[in-house]
């Protein structure tokens, strides 16, 4: 498989929204099980990667502990399952989102002052003029990273087709789209001949936007003075708590999940 | 696997067998003369006795002979007669026959248990009744439930089953508990039948416990196997590698089953091989999967097979028990894949009496 893009992931929230209680102590990923914000919170409906945020939350939160958030083991899934249905028996989750978009407008919506988040619902929220941030978890992110490989059916024009478009997306013109989308590319260098000085500063310095930039779509802008929660490439690359992974247990993960999502 | 060689022998009791004698009066077709009970008993026998496996003199009496073979003694004693007609056994002072020395003399009496080993079987000998209620059901749920716990926790439920075989609940908790033999189904402490979630743990348990044995029974097994065997097997894989798009499901499966279970029943540890046949899980995982994907097979599986059989072939059996372990070592990683990828499908359709508790 060929790499291409990744991120490190974490929570969104919206400052007037939180407790005192939590306001000036050290962004954590606890907070999504913080009792004060009950009712208020969303997860990602993901089986593989909502699973791998609500196991950082409930070790931040000091109610169990994982050997490997990032291959959880059967007695870990369950213990993990029955935490998170307690919860949400207590009425602790206001949604589970599926999209980023559906993320954003819980958000917008006024229904969650706080839920796991994926970097393009953060210019949704922008662009609505919500106060949030972006946290920067003392436990570090939860990293993912994608690619592409070629079904070994491919042959001939098809098979050279498919080595046309994994070469076109490290030409540079991709890797500088996602990252106005807020997600970065295995081979940056070729990106930054597509994005303009300012640019470059601000999505992998993470300096402050000197300029109105061009965000994901022309209906989005970064406007001038903004910064990025979380700092530079290597500030978040070097904070990572977890890998999403394929789990050995992933199947038995989903449909323990899935029981979590119908409960 | 074979799942005769691991289910128990015929339970039959002795009146239904004399209602239906020595022949099957349901079945007369052509094909069947070949399952007629006294004629497998006794081509069994006689060359058994022709290779020399039986020891001379050994008395064979009916009933422990009978019990081996899962059936009445009816056609035992007319396999016996048309075995003494031919000279093979012979009659002296006591109950039953002796089996005579080649040349036809009368040895002494030797009075040893009858024993499958005894009677010079390499394998159990296949049960000869005709299928009962319970074998009939047998494969359909063991399909059933293999898929099913792919997907999920189940109960099955006894009567709902029963209803949709048109049999009793009897023959349901029959077939139930051979399953549960295989590991396939368990029973609750309120005795519910349940069965699944299918994990990465059991999956990797099973290759453990195949990687450990398998090479053993196959050591033991090997300088049993017929080369004209060999040479069909080897034959059999080398077509699929040279055309591994005509290899379906089903042809996988022989394949698989071939190498791991006909190979290695020439083991005369039969604990062996039943703790073998419960450990194969990862072959039912494996079938569902490439069912489902209609997926050909992976290259890697058949070399690896075809590396086995051609030890074999040369004779090399310390070599080929190791060429097995290295490839369920590398099978091992293979169904844990395909576990993964499981997860990704929608629930399949279920039997009725298949009833989702996760």
């Amino acid at each position: 498989m060929l790499p291409l893009t990744h991120n490190a992931d974490s929570f969104v929230y919206l400052e007037d929204a939180m407790p005192a209680s939590l306001i000036g102590t050290e962004e954590s990923w606890a907070w999504l099980l913080a009792p004060e914000l009950s009712g208020r919170v969303a997860l990602q409906a993901d089986a593989a990667i909502g699973a791998i945020d609500a196991a950082l939350a409930v070790e931040a939160s000091g109610l169990m502990r994982f050997g490997d958030i990032g291959n959880l083991s059967i007695e870990e899934i369950d213990a993990l399952i029955a935490i998170l249905i307690d919860f949400k028996r207590r009425g602790h989750f206001a949604g589970f989102w599926s999209s980023f978009a559906e993320a954003a407008q819980l958000m917008i919506a006024n229904k969650v002052a706080i839920q796991s988040i994926w970097s393009p619902a953060t210019i949704e929220l922008e662009r609505a003029g919500l106060k949030f941030r972006l946290a920067r978890p003392r436990e570090g992110y939860r990293a993912w990273f994608g690619g592409i490989g070629i079904s070994r059916l491919a042959h001939g024009r098809v098979l050279d087709a498919a080595y046309d478009y994994l070469n076109w997306w490290q030409e540079g013109w991709a890797g500088a789209t996602v990252a106005r989308q807020g997600f970065y590319i295995s081979n940056p260098e070729r990106s930054r001949a597509h994005m303009d000085a300012a640019e470059w500063s601000y999505w992998y310095d993470g300096a402050r936007a000197s300029a109105d930039l061009p965000g994901p779509t022309s209906k989005h802008l970064v406007p001038l003075g903004q910064m990025r929660d979380g700092g530079s490439y290597l500030a978040r690359m070097s904070r990572i708590a977890v890998w999403d992974s394929v789990m050995d247990e992933h199947n038995y993960l989903v449909r323990r999940w899935t029981e979590f999502m119908r409960s | 696997m074979t799942r005769r060689a691991g289910a128990p022998r015929s339970t039959r009791p002795d009146a239904t067998a004399r209602r239906v004698p020595d022949i099957d009066s349901t079945d007369v077709s052509p094909e069947a003369d070949g399952r007629l009970r006294y004629r497998v008993i006794h081509d069994q026998l006689k060359s058994a006795i022709a290779l020399g496996n039986i020891a001379p003199g050994l008395v064979l009496l009916e009933g422990p002979v009978a019990r081996i073979f899962g059936t009445s003694r009816v056609p035992v004693r007319k396999a016996f007669e048309m075995l003494h007609a031919g000279g093979l056994l012979i009659t002296f002072e006591g109950r039953g026959y002796l089996v005579a020395r080649a040349d036809g003399s009368a040895p002494e009496p030797l009075r040893a248990p009858i024993s499958e080993e005894a009677l010079g079987f390499d394998r159990p000998p296949e049960p000869l009744d005709i299928p009962t209620n319970a074998e009939r059901i047998y494969d359909s749920l063991e399909a059933a439930i293999s898929l099913g716990i792919v997907f999920g926790h189940f109960r099955i439920d006894e009567s709902n089953a029963a209803e949709a075989f048109g049999v009793s609940r009897g023959t349901v908790r029959e077939v139930l508990n051979r399953l549960r033999d295989r590991g396939l189904v368990e029973k609750s402490a309120y005795s519910h039948w349940l069965c699944g979630p299918l994990t990465a743990r059991a999956v990797r348990q099973d290759y453990e416990l195949r990687t450990l044995l398998e090479p053993a029974a196959l050591r033991a097994s090997a300088p049993t196997l017929p080369r004209e065997k060999l040479e069909a097997a080897l034959r059999d894989i080398e077509r699929a590698i040279d055309d591994p798009d005509t290899v379906h499901a089903a042809a996988l499966h022989h394949l698989e089953t071939t190498l791991h279970d006909t190979f290695l029943a020439g083991a005369s540890n039969r604990k062996l091989l039943a703790t073998i046949s419960h450990a194969h899980m990862p072959l039912i995982v494996n079938h569902a999967f490439y069912d489902a994907f209609r997926l050909h097979p992976e290259m890697g599986t058949l070399t690896e097979h075809r590396t086995v059989i051609e030890l074999l072939l040369q004779a090399k059996f310390d070599a080929a028990s190791e060429a097995l372990a290295a490839h369920l070592r590398n099978g091992e990683t293979r169904t844990r894949q395909r576990l993964k990828v499981l997860a990704v499908l929608p629930d399949p359709n279920l039997p009725a009496y298949m009833q989702r508790i996760a």
